[in-house]
């Protein structure tokens, strides 16, 4: 059963169609990747998910909800949570409000609580031990490395528990180490029934983590399937080298 | 150790500051220190106000003369045609603010960083003209309030508690908020709200409820500053000046933090009075404000408590957060 449905998706910037008819749906419970040249129109695909821009037409279904042109705030409510291509911390607050910012309160009441409940924090440092950065809870996220960043914000995206997430290039940066490391939490988190749904160019993550591959190319799909399958397939050697 | 020190500290100024109109008897320049005292307090009100929507939020506004002239026109309409205290109605006329700022944020927030400024300065300059062709509150003319008809050190000293109430209101407001989930949303906000809104918070709603809660003190202070002047223009309230002031104090001290707006207030009013007072009325007073924003923000580049706790060497008497 789908849990992300992205139908006849169009995006215009201008005179430029950025995304051009896109369709296709991420399974519940899988980790589906989404690649494509430079220029294909992957993370406009995501912003659209994700509520940052707004398409021209189309629609996105999660589960029996429609997520077409809800303000980003909303989509994350309804259990969609994003990374994004260059890690962006909120750098003045420490690795612990980063965190719990993620997880906003709901209603007036609950707004007006002290900043950080004791319960919000133990979940917060379960969370940033989880991907092993516990040490650093209290530490100004600027402070932080590249890669540690990266991490902050993998671990944010978790706070409200959600059902999808989208990371955007999570190997964007990061060293070999650190990679395996990364992949190794999603697996974790993919086993205990997060959905992924990943834009990725470093191919050999792709191939090792996706149960499903969709490969886009002039902002329409190419053509989707299991690894294997799409690895050998001519269109998307064409589409990447321009051979075939 | 630590935490009782500076409770006490702040509680024994408090103290004092509750006492100082006692000393009526004992000091000759009385009226003169009251009256230096309600402008810092009037300021620490206003800037700390000011603090929830430019500070915390990010968003510097340049038309919170709006919400000044609204408290001291609300109130002192309310007083000529009523005959209402205006320390009855204070309250009121921030509440008022407050519906206004719903109201126009719901408006102005919809534009970001340049554009925003810009749409509070024209906010600011509308009411301006707005009020100077009103004649039913006096227009350019101005607008007399009767006196209060206390004796005049009397008179003083409840000004002079009712600013306090009101700048000792505003930093408790600002704390609070500060310390709230939605004080945490709105620095978030500050920082990059793009990705405060894909992490689930509804970044207008913050924004515009913030704008509306900073207006509340600002009007507040706007009433009893008018009742005190007992003469009101649109220029008292509604100067460029002024609108910069607003600005000027909290970067001072040291904008989104909880002491800067209070420690940039009393630095500026008493550095402005000092110099008026050894240089008489000269513009002097003008070059020695600019002389203390240029070295304070030289050295202080966050403002004096912000480029402290940076390094921190922010003294606990200093940290309100």
């Amino acid at each position: 059963m789908p849990l992300l449905e992205v139908r006849d998706l169009i995006k215009d910037f201008g005179g430029l169609r950025a995304v051009d008819g896109c369709s296709f749906s991420v399974e519940s419970g899988s980790i589906t990747s989404l690649i494509g040249p430079n220029g294909a129109g992957k993370t406009t695909v995501f912003n659209i998910i994700s509520g940052t821009i707004k398409p021209t037409s189309g629609r996105v279904l999660l589960g029996d909800a429609d997520l077409t042109g809800q303000a980003p705030h909303a989509i994350t409510r309804h259990g969609v949570g994003r990374t994004f291509q260059i890690a962006r911390e909120l750098g003045d607050m420490t690795v612990v409000e980063n965190m719990v910012v993620a997880a906003p309160a709901r209603g007036l009441l609950s707004v007006l609580r002290r900043d950080i409940l004791a319960r919000e924090r133990s979940r917060a440092m379960e969370l940033l031990d989880f991907v092993g950065i516990a040490h650093l809870a209290d530490e100004q996220a600027k402070n932080l490395s590249y890669g540690q960043k990266k991490l902050l914000e993998f671990a944010a995206v978790l706070m409200p528990a959600p059902r999808l997430v989208l990371l955007d290039e999570p190997s964007g940066g990061v060293n070999p180490a650190l990679l395996e490391h990364i992949s190794a939490r999603i697996e974790d988190l993919n086993r205990s029934g997060v959905t992924f749904l990943i834009v990725e160019h470093n191919m050999e993550l792709v191939m090792r983590l996706s149960h499903t591959v969709v490969v886009m190319a002039h902002g329409d799909v190419l053509t989707h399937g299991p690894p294997d399958a799409v690895q050998v397939d001519d269109a998307v050697l064409d589409a990447y080298l321009g051979v075939a | 150790m630590g935490r009782t020190p500076r409770g006490l500290v702040l509680g024994a100024l408090l103290l004092a500051l509750l006492a100082t109109p006692l000393s009526a008897p004992f000091l000759d320049s009385y009226n003169y220190v009251l009256q230096v005292m309600i402008v810092m307090f009037m300021w620490i009100a206003m800037t700390s106000s000011w603090n929830i929507i430019g500070g915390f939020a990010g968003y510097t506004s340049l038309g919170h003369g709006v919400f000044f002239a609204l408290g001291g026109y609300l109130s002192g309409s309310l007083f000529v045609y009523l005959g209402l205290s205006p320390f009855l109605t204070a309250p009121l006329a921030g509440l008022v603010a407050v519906g206004v700022g719903l109201l126009v944020g719901l408006i102005t927030l919809r534009t970001r960083g340049p554009s925003f400024i810009i749409s509070t300065i024209a906010l600011l300059l509308m009411t301006n003209l707005l009020i100077n062709n009103w004649q039913f509150v006096g227009g350019a003319n101005g607008m007399s309030l009767p006196l209060p008809t206390l004796p005049l050190a009397a008179a003083k000293a409840s000004f002079y508690y009712a600013m306090l109430v009101a700048a000792v209101g505003s930093v408790y407001l600002a704390y609070r908020v500060k310390r709230s989930k939605f004080g945490l949303g709105l620095r978030a906000v500050a920082e990059d709200e793009t990705k405060a809104e894909v992490a689930g918070i509804n970044t207008r709603m913050y924004k515009i409820a913030a704008f509306a809660l900073s207006a509340f003190f600002v009007a507040v202070a706007g009433a009893v500053w008018a009742y005190s002047l007992a003469y009101l223009r649109p220029v008292t309230f509604l100067s460029i000046a002024i609108a910069a002031d607003f600005v000027l104090m909290p970067i001072l001290g040291g904008r989104g933090t909880v002491a800067g707006p209070v420690l940039g207030s009393v630095l500026i009013v008493g550095v402005n009075e000092l110099s008026v007072a050894y240089f008489g009325g000269t513009a002097l007073n003008l070059v020695a404000t600019g002389a203390l924003l240029l070295v304070v923000l030289l050295f202080f580049p966050q403002g004096i408590v912000g480029t402290l706790r940076q390094h921190r060497r922010l003294p606990r008497i200093l940290d309100w957060d």
